[in-house]
């Protein structure tokens, strides 16, 4: 996934410098506007470099809901791996995402499989109305509620089981935080996250 | 649910090598209804994917593509 990032004094004029830094024609750009900007800021526009990377991932998951019997949005923003691709249907969210994400992990597998046979370059994370994102960020929240409390308390407590996925996300916000560490233990088949203070009393 | 028929159909051909070589049969049953899948010989590893994954995740769709249509369907991957 290739992008570029330009700043003008309105969204026109950034798109502009972006197509003309991209060498890219109008009609066939995909772009997206960061910030349209304000009186003191700059719009900011990013232009992807790829557009026929977006209409691939677009054009798969279209025909997808059209089989499924439903029709939908989808949005491509650049993520931590490769495109973060979240989908709107219409009234087919829930079934897609099914309990704990479960049908969610089906979908984009099998949307993986098909743009990859494809475009073998092609990294893409599926969500289904934000679905991942918000757990995302209620697992973080979670993650310095526990963080702060171990701070006031200076006893150090344990997290519910995590998938590797969910330990790495919090790890890797927790280890931010200088007064803090963070190790794993094992019990049974479980594995749990225990916070503590960075230094013992 | 003809259609399921052609969601199964859609994506066994979207992952395989040879897609004119793929059939769906629909065997009716009172509660749920089962679909054969066959596939091309070597195209058989990519529907059932590195342990069984792809075939989970088929299976996954269809049974909630089926119940959002209030019924069961049960696909088998013939060998």
């Amino acid at each position: 996934m290739r992008y570029i990032e330009e700043e003008g004094r309105t969204v026109e004029e950034a798109l502009e410098k972006a197509l003309e830094k991209g060498g890219i024609d109008r009609a066939d750009a995909r772009f997206e506007v960061v910030d349209p900007g304000g009186e003191s800021r700059p719009a900011r526009v990013r232009l992807y470099l790829d557009s026929e990377e977006l209409d691939l991932i677009e054009e798969t998951i279209m025909e997808f809901l059209k089989r499924l019997g439903t029709t939908g949005t989808v949005d491509i923003k650049p993520g931590p791996k490769g495109y973060y691709v979240n989908v709107r249907t219409r009234g087919f969210d829930s079934a897609l995402i099914g309990r704990d994400g479960r049908n969610l992990e089906a979908f984009e597998h099998l949307i993986r499989l098909m743009v990859q046979r494809k475009n073998h370059r092609i990294e893409l994370e599926l969500d289904v109305s934000s679905y991942k994102e918000r757990k995302r960020r209620l697992l973080l929240n979670k993650a310095l509620a526990v963080a702060k409390r171990v701070k006031d308390t200076g006893k150090e407590m344990r997290i519910d089981p995590l998938t590797p996925e969910e330990r790495r996300i919090v790890r890797e916000e927790l280890r931010k935080d200088k007064e803090i560490r963070v190790y794993t233990i094992r019990r049974g088949r479980n594995i749990y996250l225990i916070v503590a203070p960075a230094k013992k009393r | 649910m003809g259609d399921l028929k052609e969601l199964i159909e859609y994506i066994a051909k979207s992952l395989v090598d040879h897609p004119d070589l793929v059939s769906v049969k629909e065997i009716p049953g009172e509660k749920t209804v089962i679909y054969e899948l066959k596939v091309g010989e070597g195209d058989l590893g990519k529907i059932i994917g590195r342990e069984g994954r792809t075939a989970k995740a088929i299976r996954t769709i269809i049974a909630a593509a089926a119940m959002k249509k209030g019924k069961r369907a049960v696909l088998e991957i013939l060998e």
